[in-house]
């Protein structure tokens, strides 16, 4: 075994390459120019020269195609086939994440990315796959003689997965970032050209030995002998080497040869027609050829022809019809075929070159000019073994060896390969099954894995009534916790730097200094609370939202009480902050590089900033990407539906815009109830309903069969649900076990709630204030019951009493209050009892069946009345509870009678137990303080709201009294009420009637409401 | 384990592919849903129905010798659709057999039959390969039984993609139904 078999000659053989002249273009002049000037025949030069040649300048119908121009286009088909289907389905994927997975959601998404990564590698798959079977076909076709080169093929399906890996992966790059692309092809440059240089030398030396087609010895079929076999191995150079990828790209292609003992040097083989010499010779030519040797296959005829050059042009490539050959003096390996032109005519075997005449014709100058070949390998081919020993002793001669150093294979056409079948080398079926069912066990096992996370994340509590109302879940989800966390800091140009206090939503007491998710459930303003619920669905998810509970809007803070859960806030300004915070998340940027926009990259950063501590590690990495998909996923959902809503809604107001009446008329303390039922419920815009509602005292409620200003809800739970929904919750969120709790439970907590668990009285809240002096008081309510207790009703030992009516409520018409009429008469209220009441499908078919017929019984009065819009959608209506009851097909959780919502024509009288903390009064907000509303004091048109959380009058018993100033209101108390606006009028209920009570009765009376 | 290595582990490992696929898809698209329950419960439904269709064709086409295709099939189309049983009787219905019969009258009835039907000729498939006169009604029954009720559910109580999977399935049913009659009519002659 030796480096190189021409030791002592030359390591690399010296050949001039010279251009065929047939092929000699002017554009592939450069190449030819570059061969000729190569002196590695095998060397990047001249593999750079034939790539040149064979890409640039002919045709394929012209010219012979090469087989690195082959093996060239072959490559090039393996990288469109990695490409053509990574980027069509790329591109249906990317069709799907932005329609359905993922809507406007950012394109550099991770999990976009990944799911792209994923297509890649399914496609890659595929391909590898489809190699294997490939291999298995070519390792089936072996006849089990020679060995099978498995290094070699192995190294072939190598190279094909490498090129249709460049494919997927140039298309995956496009898709992810086009950058990508760049870096991609940065990769795959430097092991793409090593690899194409390594197949290239190979191909070159194949196509330049001149054999006639490409043959592997493994699949040679006729017999030989264990002998025959190892002899013909080692004048092939037949070699097991690996090849291996980074040995590939970046080590030297050193080729080694092995050095046959004299005697097995060189061949004589023999046999009839047809029993597969040529097929065997060539299979020796392949083989050395794919070991880098310089050999050459060539006929009797064009030895004899081409011996001259061997001694004129020793060094100088052969051109043929275009191929350019090795020189023969410069091969190695020299197989002469047909040597004796053996042929069949007329039944009888003929020879057309006999040995002595084909020695005289190689003579030139009376010596055979072949004498350089004694050291090399030989392998000659005659047809007659009878002729064999005639032609050992002409070859030994001419070559100048010994007639014994020649050794002579007979073929027979009776000798059969040993086995035609062999087993797969590689079962494809097995491993593919193995690893279909790998995937499909491990995307069980994350499925589970999933399903009982969400579990924990959902983990059922029975909440306490007063934990349920203050802290509970109930489907009002807002936006992700960390989020909120570094909103001011994000989104300062929509909510402001401290946008609870900006809104008026109220501090905890038991806050701390700490701004970072751990601390958040006691830093968070009252009403909002943490789950791990996406908003809408509330699906439970790994992240944390912050959703809105009953106390957002039902406490207040009243002196050294503090926050008293129950009242009506006198502060928040829901829907200016709804506004806000919905401009706030449609921050997609401004289309440079300098804002993003809000995205979940860009709140997970801030947020990692604001709170060190928390980030790190590769847990925290996978946390933020996981977070980071809920959130765009979040953002984009929510995107969609405000962009849908704003046809419809409207844009949200922001910046100043917020304050200013004429835009939001609610102000603080107040909401717009009906406006958002009739969005929520039917679906309508409800743009001119001005039923603008104070937010009322959530207490003492089991003492009120019926609620609601109107006297319109029964059931408490109803009423407590309705607002909910009211406010945005799905009917899917408020069936989930635990928010359908929280609802009763908070409901329940309002039943009795000011006796147990007590509200504060006057006293509690303002130690300092005065006791009333008792004939006062006594005073107080005698003009009480004898002007209020009618309607109102009065406190007893057992309970408050209220008089007896025979329907209840006890509701007072409109022309008999005489309060701001928007309330009750607004469009499409008479819709709403009965959209309200089938909004839920009921527990049992009948139950259903009912609601069903009230639909029907709505769209007939409609149709009948001629409103046929309105028994159009009535109609759909039908079909919506249809769906809703497929939906919920053992019924809503919450669902609930037919006649719990009816429709009112006037305000109830209700209890007006706890007076004092039911400020500001009528349904409207549009009077201050019990003073002004029994006319002690007057009602002011305009005055000033919001600003401040500290707001009592005890004098007045009601808010603080601020009047705007000739360019309105202080920055203090920015909002503007002015009653008259529509719905904000403050007239109306005169009592006691004017001038029917001295004004110390008056004062005796609001000391003694001051009591209740 | 020499039994074991002469299964072939593709029918098996492709069904398992498809069910663990085709779960983790329900599981994670849904998320998207508004309403998680009853995506995954409709969902789910779909899944058993893609998953049971080559078994059921199969059966259609070569009858109670189907083969080790028609099995891995026919078993990860009955979970898929214990899954969706699960989610609708045990989550949506709370287990209450009383609530299914409510709402769904007869149908509730034919439901637990096929189910009870399916899950005893999944688990005599796996028990009792070999088959006798008694599995062999069974398995014509359990096929007809689902192969019907898929078909109803989707075709004529649905509309739009899933109806038209339901025509789909009814109609490759009956075309390799009669392939089968008529080329054993062929053979005879």
């Amino acid at each position: 075994m030796g480096d190189d078999p021409r030791k002592g000659e030359s390591a690399t053989p010296h050949i001039v390459q010279v251009p065929s002249p047939t092929n000699r273009t002017r554009s592939n002049q450069p190449f030819d120019r570059l061969q000729e000037t190569a002196t590695d025949p095998l060397g990047p030069q001249s593999v750079f020269a034939q790539a040149g040649h064979d890409l640039y300048g002919t045709k394929d119908v012209q010219d012979a195609i090469t087989a690195s121009y082959v093996w060239l286009a072959d490559q090039m088909g393996h990288i469109a086939l990695g490409l053509m289907p990574t980027l069509l389905l790329c591109w249906a994927f990317s069709g799907i994440w932005s329609n359905w997975i993922c809507p406007g959601c950012e394109t550099d998404s991770f999990w976009r990315a990944a799911g792209i990564v994923v297509i890649g590698l399914v496609v890659f798959s595929y391909w590898i796959s489809k190699e294997i079977q490939d291999f298995n076909d070519t390792w089936g076709r072996q006849r089990w003689q020679f060995e099978f080169d498995t290094s070699d093929l192995v190294w072939n399906v190598k190279t094909a997965l490498f090129f249709f890996a460049i494919g997927g992966m140039f298309a995956c790059a496009a898709f992810i970032n086009p950058w990508l692309l760049l870096a991609v092809i940065a990769l795959v440059l430097w092991p793409a050209l090593r690899i194409v240089y390594w197949w290239l030398r190979r191909k070159i030396a194949f196509q330049r030995a001149g054999l006639p087609y490409l043959f592997r010895l493994t699949n040679f079929y006729t017999k030989l002998s264990d002998d025959a076999v190892q002899a013909i191995s080692d004048v092939a150079n037949m070699r097991q080497v690996e090849v291996r990828f980074w040995r590939v790209v970046f080590r030297r292609d050193v080729p080694h040869f092995n050095d046959p003992p004299a005697g097995r040097r060189h061949f004589l083989i023999t046999g009839s027609l047809n029993v597969g010499k040529t097929s065997l010779v060539v299979g020796i030519g392949t083989e050395f050829a794919f070991s880098l040797g310089i050999g050459r296959y060539l006929t009797a005829a064009k030895l004899v022809q081409s011996a001259p050059r061997t001694k004129k042009d020793p060094d100088k490539t052969e051109n043929t019809g275009g191929d350019v050959l090795w020189p023969l003096r410069q091969c190695e390996l020299l197989i002469v075929d047909d040597l004796d032109a053996g042929a069949t005519a007329d039944g009888r075997d003929v020879h057309l070159i006999q040995p002595d005449a084909f020695y005289e014709a190689l003579k030139i100058e009376g010596v055979v000019p072949l004498q350089w070949l004694a050291r090399r390998r030989t392998v000659w081919v005659i047809s007659d073994p009878a002729t064999a020993p005639a032609w050992r002793d002409t070859i030994a001669k001419s070559i100048g060896i010994n007639p014994g150093d020649i050794m002579q294979i007979d073929l027979t056409s009776d000798q059969k390969p040993k086995r035609d079948d062999p087993p797969p080398r590689i079962n494809v079926r097995r491993p593919l099954g193995y690893a279909a069912a790998a995937i499909g066990a491990l995307a069980l096992l994350i499925s589970a894995v999933w399903w009982g996370a969400e579990g924990s994340w959902s983990r059922f509590q029975a909440l306490t009534p007063e934990q349920a109302f203050a802290d509970g879940s109930f489907g009002l989800e807002l936006a992700p916790l960390k989020y909120i966390l570094v909103s001011s800091k994000l989104s300062p140009r929509s909510l402001g730097p401290d946008w609870p206090k900006r809104f008026g939503f109220l501090a905890r007491r038991d806050a701390v200094a700490s701004v970072c998710a751990a601390d958040a459930p006691h830093n968070l303003p009252v009403g909002f609370s943490v789950s791990n619920r996406l908003p809408g669905s509330a699906t439970p998810v790994p992240v944390q939202f912050v959703g809105l509970t009953c106390a957002a809007c039902h406490a207040a803070s009243f002196g050294k009480a503090g926050v008293v859960l129950g009242p009506g806030t006198h502060s928040a300004d829901v829907i200016a902050f709804t506004d806000a915070f919905l401009g706030a998340t449609i921050d997609t940027g401004n289309g440079t590089k300098d804002s993003a926009g809000l995205t979940g990259d860009a709140i997970l950063k801030t947020y990692d900033a604001q709170c060190p501590n928390e980030a790190g590690g590769l847990f925290h990495w996978v946390d933020n990407k996981v977070e980071a998909f809920f959130i765009d996923r979040w953002l984009s959902g929510l995107r969609a539906t405000s962009r849908l809503n704003m046809s419809k809604y409207d844009m949200p107001f922001h910046g100043k815009a917020l304050g200013d009446p004429l835009n939001i008329p609610t102000g603080p303390s107040r909401t717009r109830p009906f406006r958002s039922v009739v969005r929520n419920t039917l679906d309508l815009p409800g743009a001119t309903n001005r039923a603008y509602s104070r937010v009322p005292l959530a207490a003492m409620q089991a003492e009120r069969p019926w609620s609601q200003f109107d006297g319109s809800v029964g059931d408490r739970t109803v009423r407590s649900m309705i607002a909910i929904f009211t406010s945005g919750a799905s009917p899917a969120a408020l069936n989930e076990k635990q928010i359908a709790w929280n609802v009763t439970q908070a409901a329940e907590y309002t039943a009795n709630l000011g006796t147990s668990p007590r509200l504060p009285h006057l006293r509690d809240a303002f130690p300092d204030v005065p006791a009333p002096d008792p004939a006062v008081l006594a005073r107080g309510e005698s003009v009480y019951l004898a002007k209020c207790s009618g309607c109102h009703g009065h406190p007893t030992a057992t309970g408050w009493w209220m008089r007896p009516v025979k329907h209840p409520p006890s509701v007072t018409p409109l022309a008999g209050i005489g309060t701001d009429p928007e309330r009750i008469n607004f469009r499409y209220a008479n819709m709403l009892p009965t959209a309200l009441e089938t909004l839920l499908p009921a527990k049992t078919e009948a139950e259903r069946g009912d609601q069903m017929a009230l639909l029907i019984k709505a769209r007939l009065d409609a149709y009948n009345s001629g409103d046929f819009a309105q028994a159009d959608w009535w109609t759909e209506a039908m079909s919506r509870f249809d769906d809703h009851a497929r939906e919920f097909p053992a019924g809503h959780k919450l669902a609930f009678g037919l006649n719990e919502v009816q429709l009112r024509d006037g305000y109830m009288n209700g209890p007006i137990d706890f007076a004092w903390l039911r400020a500001p009064y009528l349904h409207n907000g549009s009077v201050l303080s019990l003073s002004a509303l029994i006319g002690l004091t007057e009602r002011d048109n305009q005055f000033c709201r919001g600003g401040t959380t500290d707001d009592y009058d005890t004098a007045t018993l009601g808010l603080k009294l601020v009047k705007p100033g000739p360019n309105g209101c202080p920055a203090s108390t920015p909002f503007l009420f002015d009653a008259t606006q529509p719905g904000n009028s403050n007239a109306g209920h005169d009592f006691p009637k004017r001038g029917s009570v001295s004004t110390d009765d008056l004062k005796a009376l609001l000391a003694y409401l001051g009591t209740l | 384990m020499g039994q074991l290595a002469k299964i072939d582990p593709l029918p098996w490992g492709l069904a398992l592919l498809g069910l663990g696929g085709g779960v983790a898809a329900v599981t994670f698209l849904s998320l998207a849903a508004d309403d998680v329950t009853f995506a995954r419960t409709q969902w789910f439904a779909m899944l058993a129905m893609l998953l049971a269709l080559p078994a059921i064709l199969l059966h259609a086409w070569k009858g109670n010798g189907a083969g080790l295709w028609w099995q891995a099939f026919w078993t990860a189309g009955l979970l898929a659709y214990l899954l969706h049983f699960w989610w609708s009787v045990g989550i949506v219905y709370g287990w209450s057999v009383g609530a299914v019969i409510d709402r769904q009258g007869i149908v509730g009835y034919s439901n637990f039959l096929v189910t009870a039907l399916w899950i005893a000729d999944v688990a005599v498939a796996a028990l009792r390969p070999k088959l006798t006169t008694v599995t062999s009604i069974l398995r014509t029954v359990a096929w007809l039984a689902v192969t019907i009720s898929f078909v109803a559910a989707s075709a004529f109580f649905r509309s739009g993609t899933v109806a038209m999977l339901g025509y789909v399935m009814l109609t490759a049913t009956l075309a390799l139904f009669a392939f089968r009659v008529f080329s054993l009519g062929l053979g005879r002659s």
